[in-house]
């Protein structure tokens, strides 16, 4: 049933999803929030430009978007969370604008939509809820807008879905976002909500009754009628995706000065702008010492180095070397992450392993600063060191021995991007919405995403 | 996985093949002992390439020998000195230095220097200093500024092979690097000449122009690790003036406080055959007796040794052990002077054959077995012990099965960058290497089956102190559950006990970690580094006990808790 949309062949995104796909490929954009800025960026040009009918076929257009991105650098997670991020927000703009379309009846509310994301609870008749329930109760599937998106997951009663845990959080979660939106719900109006807004899983139940697929249909090609009105309400959601995203340093870096005391000895290491922003905004309240250490083979060391001292930092630059042997006079590990993974772990620069295991060796908090937007819905729990992405190895041995290869023949050299750092060995995540310890990191993620965007 | 990991190949490879086997005495691939051999000489391929026990203290013999006798010289006899303006100057002064006789230059006070520039009015002594200052940068870019700094002065009455030749040798044949240019051996003279209490305002301040600003001074002063000794370049000159030191013994100082005689062992047996060189020139004054006097006689070079560099564990051992053999000269009694001495010189080279060149070869019988065909065996930068183990373990591999084959994994890091020469080595040798720079080791531990380790020393408490980096391969290694077998010989166990890396380290030369490689400088070019920057280099680590396997020693595999056992047995020889 969904339509396995793809751009279509004239289709202008074509070629810039293959730009970044090839930018991707090659490494030319560097860093977690650089790629998901230019994903966030392609997604709001299709929004905004390509070709569709129904909200499934866009969802099925960024989607498949997605999976190319997957396939051009399947380590650059940060470009299918932005991905899962924006599909949840198109989602949600849709339900919160189908919701208006259903209380207002088909044809009368176009001014829903226009009232932004946030509005539908403010606007609609208290009342609404409370028929919405009634309707829910018997037939707990009928108001789920997306019939054709769910996969094979699930497929139970609705009844055994509200109660999982999933679905609990999910609810929960949907609750706060409804409460914060400005709506106030009654609390008995929970079992509507759920059924409302829970991640749909099982759409196509065994037995999927001919009246409800009809009166689904029925409803999206109604209130699509009204999707070109729509457009510009996602591109705003989009917007504020990227605003988000935009801000993350500055958001991550609020609660700075919470975590380090004065004259404190801090160990980083890379060149994370998480880290750097933290720093320099924790020294406005605080007198410390930063030690990075240089991480070769990038040297990003010598770059944050710069930028901390310039910036009056007290700042000490070691080798990788002197790691273990600064350590007993380091008070904090302070770590940029490359992405967090739903266990906890996460994937940073390489060396930040040993660094991480040097704290632990010496009991020393590591602290991760790390925008949400890196948590990825990915385990890591079976191939911890078998997930290793490799670069070139010039920058370990030098291209300017006598010949290249640094003047040896033979030699294999390895250079890997990225270390898998235990959740164990984390302490902290400091993010731009509060500070999470490692365990709590998958409900984070699950709150995030919609349930059936783990699988793009 | 496979094809992201780089296969190596050089294009010019075969040349450079050829290069090496024609002229096998290149540096690189030869121990930093034998680096005191001067790299354009060149020996027969079949002594040096891999040099066996023997052949390896032989040279070393011949190569001290050659230190003593010829390395000798007055730079400033060197005609070509390329002239900036602050270089002559400074050479003049120590022109005017030299024709001195030596009793009135005992220890001349550096003011007294100046007072002389004032009178000749040549410079004033504020801009005197700024030439040094601007010669001394210069100087560093070269990384061999080091033994070419050997400079004038020295005792003319002491050792009569000292300066005798020396005037018709203008370069030392030790001035691998001079021959291509000329600019250090000339500006490392002012360096000198300087007078020992310049030394702070000798180094250039942070705000220095010349790209390399930071010296060791600025890691000194950083609160954090003030405490520890840091390696300047000696003061030669007023070393040689001292008339206290044997040339030698200033020689050998500066060569390891360059870094050129690297290693706990090199530097060890560098050490012992120079007080051996001593021992042999020593005169014992009519009036004394030669076992109380001669301790008199040594205790300044060795503490002018311990100024150019912390001798560490291995050399206070050997140096205690020096002393106790003195000593029991004074038991034996009834002995000639000349008597006296050829026992002390035997005994220098019964111990350095038996507490490192006998022992490093048990420890690579010993360690060699535990390597296994197919294995993939892992260690950190250079060790002497362990290329030795590795390539003898090679050399019994092939023997039994010429299909068998075992791989090394070299782990590396930056400033010192020591793995590129074992590097060299194996690949030399035929060993199959992957090399790999510490921070990423991580990621190619699990094929890993052993970690070979080499220290600088061993603490009573197990604990191993050896070249920063050491620990966290160690600890990575703990952490993949790969087996780590330090192979150190007894005669560096040591009684103390450390608890950290912070308490006793050395701090190392910076310059080298602010130069990226590629030629890249720190930072934008030409801008100064910013004042709240510090640059520091721990030159060691430590290894906590609970990282270590075993302990390949010449007596065998032991706990590292068993060194204080070991200790106990052995302390009449340790």
């Amino acid at each position: 049933m969904a339509a396995q949309t793809s751009l279509k062949p004239t289709d202008p995104n074509i070629r810039l999803t293959e730009a970044l796909c090839t930018s991707l490929r090659r490494r030319q954009i560097v860093g977690s929030l650089n790629v998901a800025l230019a994903t966030a960026a392609l997604v709001q040009n299709i929004v905004r430009s390509a070709r569709y009918s129904t909200i499934d076929e866009l969802l099925s257009l960024i989607k498949a978007v997605g999976r190319k991105l997957i396939d051009a650098n399947p380590k650059e997670l940060a470009s299918t969370n932005i991905i899962r991020r924006i599909l949840r927000m198109i989602r949600e703009e849709y339900r919160a604008a189908a919701a208006a379309h259903i209380v207002s009846g088909p044809p009368s509310a176009p001014e829903t939509p226009y009232l932004g994301p946030t509005t539908p609870g403010l606007h609609a008749p208290s009342n609404h809820y409370l028929s919405q329930t009634s309707t829910a109760a018997t037939n707990i599937n009928e108001f789920q807008f997306f019939p054709s998106s769910g996969g094979g997951v699930g497929g139970n009663s609705g009844l055994t879905r509200q109660t999982s845990l999933s679905n609990f959080v999910a609810m929960r979660h949907s609750r706060a976002q409804l409460e914060r939106s400005g709506s106030l719900v009654d609390m008995s109006l929970s079992a509507s909500t759920s059924s409302l807004f829970s991640p749909v899983r099982g759409i196509t139940p065994e037995t999927p009754g001919v009246s409800t697929m009809s009166l689904n249909r029925v409803d999206s090609e109604e209130f699509m009628k009204h999707s070109a009105r729509l457009k510009p309400i996602l591109v705003q959601a989009i917007d504020e995706v990227v605003g988000e995203l935009e801000t993350t340093h500055e958001d991550v870096a609020r609660g700075a000065k919470e975590h380090i005391h004065s004259s404190e000895l801090i160990l980083t290491m890379g060149h994370s702008k998480t880290v750097e922003t933290f720093l320099k905004q924790a020294y406005k309240d605080r007198k410390f010492t930063v030690v990075v250490a240089e991480s070769a083979p990038s040297y990003l060391g010598h770059s944050l180095a710069t930028s901390l001292s310039s910036s009056g930092i007290p700042t000490l630059l070691i080798p990788d070397s002197s790691i273990h042997a600064i350590l007993p006079r380091v008070t904090k590990v302070l770590l940029g992450a490359h992405a967090v993974l739903a266990n906890g772990g996460l994937f940073a620069l390489s060396g930040s392993l040993a660094c991480a295991l040097a704290a632990k060796t010496h009991s020393k908090p590591v602290v991760v600063t790390t925008g949400q937007f890196k948590f990825a819905p990915a385990w890591n729990l079976y191939h911890e060191y078998g997930a290793v992405d490799f670069q070139g190895p010039g920058a370990v041995i030098g291209m300017d021995g006598n010949g290249g290869g640094g003047g040896v023949e033979g030699v294999e050299v390895v250079d890997p991007y990225y270390d898998y750092i235990r959740p164990e060995l984390v302490q902290l995540f400091v993010t731009n919405e509060g500070d999470h310890s490692p365990s709590y990191i998958y409900r984070l993620i699950k709150e995030a995403y919609d349930d059936e965007d783990v699988e793009l | 996985m496979c094809q992201a990991i780089q296969r190596y190949k050089r294009s010019s490879g075969c040349k450079c093949h050829v290069a090496l086997v024609q002229n096998p005495s290149l540096s690189r691939h030869v121990h930093p002992i034998q680096q005191f051999n001067n790299s354009t000489e060149t020996y027969p391929a079949s002594t040096i390439v891999i040099a066996s026990a023997l052949h390896k203290y032989n040279l070393i013999l011949q190569s001290l020998h050659r230190i003593a006798r010829g390395t000798l010289y007055w730079p400033s006899d060197t005609p070509e000195i390329t002239s900036p303006p602050a270089a002559s100057s400074l050479t003049r002064l120590s022109d005017r230095n030299r024709p001195k006789v030596p009793a009135r230059e005992m220890a001349p006070p550096p003011e007294k220097d100046k007072a002389g520039d004032g009178k000749a009015k040549a410079k004033s002594a504020k801009e005197l200093k700024k030439e040094k200052r601007a010669a001394a940068v210069a100087a560093r870019p070269e990384g061999a500024g080091g033994p070419d700094g050997v400079a004038g002065g020295g005792r003319p009455d002491l050792g009569p092979q000292g300066v005798s030749g020396s005037g018709s040798r203008p370069i030392s044949n030790l001035n691998q690097a001079a021959s291509s240019s000329n600019i250090p051996l000339a500006s490392s003279n002012p360096n000198n000449a300087a007078g020992p209490s310049t030394s702070a305002p000798r180094r250039p301040p942070p705000t220095d122009s010349a790209g390399h600003p930071i010296s060791n001074l600025a890691a000194q002063q950083n609160s954090f690790f003030s405490h520890l000794p840091h390696q300047e370049s000696p003061d030669t000159a007023h070393a040689l003036k001292t008339n206290k030191l044997h040339p030698i013994i200033v020689r050998l100082g500066v060569l390891m406080s360059s870094g050129q005689l690297r290693g706990a062992n090199a530097r060890t047996m560098g050490m012992m055959i120079a007080f051996r060189e001593v021992i042999r020139d020593y005169e014992c004054p009519d009036q004394a007796v030669l076992w109380k006097d001669l301790p008199i006689y040594l205790s300044p070079m060795i503490a002018w040794l311990e100024t150019c560099r912390p001798k560490g564990v291995g050399g206070g051992n050997a140096i205690r052990w020096l002393k106790s053999e003195i000593n029991r000269l004074g038991e034996q009694g009834d002995r000639s002077e000349a008597e006296q001495k050829d026992y002390l010189v035997e005994a220098i080279g019964l111990y350095l054959r038996d507490r490192i060149e006998f022992a490093d070869q048990v420890i690579a019988d010993h360690a060699k077995e535990k390597i296994k065909p197919g294995d993939t065996v892992v260690t950190y930068a250079r060790s002497s012990v362990v290329e030795r183990v590795l390539l003898e373990a090679w050399k019994d591999m092939r023997e039994d099965d010429p299909e068998a084959s075992f791989k090394v994994i070299i782990v590396d890091s930056r400033p010192l960058l020591e793995g590129r020469q074992l590097l060299e080595a194996l690949t030399f040798a035929g060993l199959p290497c992957t090399y790999i720079i510490l921070p990423l080791l991580s990621s190619i531990l699990p094929q890993a089956d052993l970690v070979l380790l080499g220290a600088s020393a061993l603490h009573s408490d197990g604990a191993l102190y050896s070249r920063a980096g050491t620990a966290m391969v160690a600890m990575l290694a703990k952490e993949h559950r790969v087996p780590v077998v330090a192979c150190v010989e007894t005669y560096k166990f040591g009684e103390k006990v450390v608890l950290d890396g912070v308490a006793t380290n050395e701090l190392g030369d910076t310059k080298t970690l602010l130069e990226l490689p590629n030629g890249k400088k720190f930072g934008k070019r030409g801008k100064d580094l910013p004042a709240a920057l510090t640059p520091l280099h721990l030159v060691y680590d430590v290894t906590p006990p609970a990282l270590i396997t075993a302990v390949c020693t010449e007596i065998g595999f032991i706990p590292p808790s068993s060194v204080p056992t070991v200790l106990g047995k052995t302390s009449g020889v340790v």
